[in-house]
């Protein structure tokens, strides 16, 4: 089962305050499919303004990334620099 | 100046050396052509009209005076631009509300800061544009005003925009105010942290807003043929950037732009959105020859983004014997006229170099009538990291322990989860407090009034979207095209990289930064990417030449490709063919590439992930003069793990140079805003950063600890050095006079009251 973790103001706008979910995923594409059938509009705004770290590797951009049994998924805002 | 090896890494010949950068001669004799060199025949002269006021409905704007005006080609104002619906994307430095950004290069029905830009002409000569702006009629009616984040987050604040409802809090809230949004990010129970600790030390902190001085001002030229085919030449942090928003700002078809990037006088993060270059092309498109725009200096103090001010409540607790065992933040920072300061990154950056189990970081984005914030090196990250490093401090000295043991103690490393969730991987914290630690300037001894102050700073670095293709020319001799503009010495570490790879000497790559339409799409160059992500796609290009040079030397050797190898720059044959045929040079190869196929080249796009995160340690010594509070910086050691500094001397310029802003934020830097909201210091006489005789020479040691997602084992490092400064110098300050300065900046009369206490 993949973990996967929402910042509070994610999980107060999208999942009515729940931050950590485990979700029968092996692949990021799945898990935004499956967020999104579980939270209508989460994927999108993922896919928009968020990016995923997954098993503590940052991914600004994780779309192909395949996941792990047990891998960790933080969702955090995008990143960008000065 | 230092390089620690850390790591053994096999034996590279260009990689690691200090070569001359290609566009060093050009810059130093006057040649290099920065965004105010360009120009085209029939130019115009764009100007444009900027708010007096930091508050005020915009009743009128009568441009018909200006227009009649001789030698005024074309007058616009907000109304001439599209009206642009909310929608957040992410294609500059961060998340951008498009709305926004149009609103803040051109004000349509109120104007939100002083400088905020309200009309613009183009005109035959700069003489005549300045008389046309004074013939164009504002009608004003001027409201309250707020600039401070406090002021703007009271319930009887003046209210900038009627349809801000803060995001992120529960219940929704019904009434508009000034507060766009909070985040938060940590793990555990802070509460129950805090009732373990043995010592608390809590504490407000401000930062205020600083520019990112740049030397050179913002400056574009830009033309519309009558097919509406459009060039823009201009100086930014990417040209991929100033295109998609031109195209969006305007309503354009972004096929139909095509952006030049100009040499860059400096951007640090500023330049990573756009002010005049919509205005330039719509002015252009308005009279059908080309107009540039170049801002003064109190233009770009006026109107463009600093990074953002903040109030903050950091409160720390530990056990006695050294463990930090729950942190808590409450950031408020000033976005500016718009939403979207750095909550972010701030909330996330906060605590990030230690391990602390119950953590909680909250960020706040408020408005205020001040120009809309930008990304600055780091960008939220020195002014959520000042107040945590300043109190690690006090902590430290509040246990009577030595505060780099004290962070070495609580240090995160490759395992740790971070504060703000996902777990390190390899990383270099640890080492860098160790160098420090053995440093001589950590025994130096210290005289009167004289203390040292140590900091440390986090940054992810990011990767991103790169192109890049190497051309070979019949001489073989090498093209190396990318898509990231060069700001601090990219060409050089590109050229060494793509050299090192092919096997050639340095001298034989020529690094180019195409055009929008020469090159594939790229990110902006920022966030610590450039080394790091368009590098991969230098190697990564390089790499496919290789293999296009080895298909070249099997076609004239007549043998499988799978039989010839690539080695320091020459295809040889495997063991099997080696006595019947001769290695062949790149050299030799591209004058036969007619032969075999035509010209060599490799090509390469990509999406580089995996940027190692950076830290940095940094130990400072100051002197206070009690009489006056004057401070002194007297020695400045900064350590950073870059990963494998490519050009360390271009590392070491990079820390430099964000040492030298970091000291400037915590000593002298802020806007001076008057009653009347009106920036009073736009210039440098008034705005003042430090200069060399301010400085001492800023030592520098580069750690390298290697990031595995890199060939080379690249880490950006370009955003972490102006991270520590702000806490080392006020820790030093501390040091000297006993007194815990937690407002910036601790200019001579806040340190000298804070003695007289």
């Amino acid at each position: 089962m993949a973990r996967v973790v929402l910042t509070a103001a994610l999980a107060n706008r999208f999942t009515g305050g729940e931050t950590t979910m485990e979700l029968e995923v092996d692949s990021v594409r799945k898990l935004l499919k499956a967020l999104d059938a579980d939270y209508p509009g989460l994927s999108e705004e993922i896919q928009n303004a968020q990016l995923l770290a997954i098993d503590g590797e940052i991914f600004q951009e994780a779309f192909l990334q395949k996941l792990k049994p047990d891998a960790e998924v933080y969702v955090l805002p995008k990143l960008g620099g000065g | 100046m230092d390089t620690k090896v850390k790591q053994s890494q096999g034996k590279l010949k260009w990689v690691g050396t200090r070569q001359v950068r290609p566009d060093g001669v050009d810059k130093v004799t006057g040649r290099a052509r920065f965004g105010a060199d360009y120009s085209l025949p029939g130019m115009l002269v764009g100007k444009v009209l900027r708010s007096p006021h930091a508050h005020a409905r915009i009743i009128s704007i009568d441009k018909s005076k200006a227009e009649a005006l001789d030698g005024v080609k074309a007058v616009v104002s907000g109304e001439d631009f599209p009206d642009i619906a909310k929608e957040e994307a992410f294609i500059g430095e961060g998340p951008i509300n498009f709305r926004y950004m149009a609103h803040n290069m051109m004000a349509r029905d109120k104007a939100l800061y002083d400088g905020h830009a309200v009309a613009a002409v183009a005109a035959t000569s700069e003489e005549i544009a300045q008389k046309a702006l004074a013939l164009i009629d504002v009608q004003y009616e001027v409201l309250p005003h707020v600039i401070d984040v406090r002021d703007a987050m009271k319930p009887d604040a003046p209210i900038l925009h009627d349809d801000l409802f803060t995001e992120g809090v529960t219940p929704e809230p019904t009434r508009a105010s000034n507060i766009a949004k909070q985040v938060e990010f940590g793990r555990g129970d802070p509460d129950a942290g805090f009732a373990k600790a043995d010592v608390i030390v809590e504490r407000d902190y401000s930062t205020q807003p600083v520019h990112q001085a740049y030397i050179e001002p913002h400056a574009t030229l830009a033309s519309v043929d009558e097919e509406g085919k459009c060039q823009v030449w201009a100086s930014s942090q990417g040209h991929f950037m100033v295109r998609a928003y031109c195209a969006k700002l305007l309503g354009l078809d972004l096929a139909n732009i095509k952006v030049t990037p100009t040499e860059i006088g400096g951007g640090f993060g500023g330049k990573t959105l756009v002010y005049i270059e919509p205005v330039a092309l719509l002015l252009s498109r308005r009279c059908s020859r080309p107009v540039k725009i170049v801002m003064d200096r109190e233009e770009v103090f006026r109107s463009t983004g600093p990074a953002p001010g903040s109030h903050s409540t950091v409160k720390i607790g530990a056990t006695k014997d050294g463990k930090i065992v729950a942190g808590y933040a409450e950031m408020r920072l000033q976005a500016g006229a718009y939403p979207g300061s750095q909550i972010g990154p701030a909330g996330m950056t906060a605590f990030a170099p230690y391990e602390i189990e119950d953590v909680k970081a909250v960020g706040i984005d408020v408005v205020v009538n001040r120009p809309k914030v930008a990304a600055y090196r780091a960008p939220g990250a020195p002014l959520a990291e000042f107040p945590v490093e300043s109190a690690i401090d006090e902590l430290a000295d509040k246990l009577g322990m030595d505060p780099i043991e004290f962070r070495l103690k609580n240090a995160v490393k490759e395992g740790t989860q971070s504060c703000y969730g996902p777990v390190f991987q390899k990383i270099g914290f640890i080492e860098t407090l160790e160098a420090v630690k053995n440093h001589d300037h950590y025994q130096t001894k210290l005289g009167p009034n004289q203390g040292r102050g140590v900091a440390s700073g986090f940054w992810f670095n990011i990767g991103g979207e790169s192109t890049a293709t190497v051309n070979v020319n019949e001489d073989g001799s090498v093209v190396l095209i990318v898509g990231s503009p060069d700001i601090g010495g990219s060409r050089a570490s590109l050229a060494l990289m793509c050299a090192e790879t092919l096997g050639i000497d340095y001298k034989q790559v020529r690094p180019l930064i195409g055009d929008t339409d020469a090159i594939g799409y790229t990110f902006l160059t920022g966030g610590s990417r450039v080394t790091f992500a368009t590098g991969l796609a230098a190697i990564e290009a390089a790499k496919n030449c290789i293999d296009d040079l080895r298909k070249r030397a099997a076609i004239l050797w007549d043998i499988d490709v799978s039989n010839v190898e690539w080695r320091d720059g020459v295809a040889h044959p495997v063991d099997a063919y080696s006595d019947e045929h001769e290695p062949m040079t790149l050299k030799q190869l591209a004058a036969q590439s007619a032969k075999t196929g035509g010209p060599i080249t490799g090509h390469i796009a990509l999406n580089a992930e995996g940027a190692g995160p950076g830290f940095g340690s940094h130990v400072c010594d100051v002197e206070v003069d009690p009489e006056t509070g004057r401070v002194e910086i007297l020695r400045y050691t900064a350590v950073q793990d870059a990963g494998r500094a490519i050009h360390p001397s271009y590392v070491e310029g990079q820390i430099q140079g964000g040492v030298a802003q970091g000291i400037g934020w915590a000593l002298n830097e802020e806007y001076i805003y008057n009653a009347e909201g009106r920036l009073d210091n736009p210039g440098f006489l008034d705005y003042r950063v430090p200069v060399c005789s301010d400085l001492p020479m800023i030592d520098t040691v580069i750690v390298e600890v290697e990031n595995p997602n890199h060939p080379y084992g690249v880490r950006g490092v370009g955003e972490v050095p102006i991270v520590p400064p702000l806490a080392a110098v006020a820790n030093a300050i501390e040091a000297a006079t006993g007194k815990r300065l937690a407002d910036l900046p601790m200019s001579p009369p806040k340190v000298l009251a804070a003695i007289d206490e």
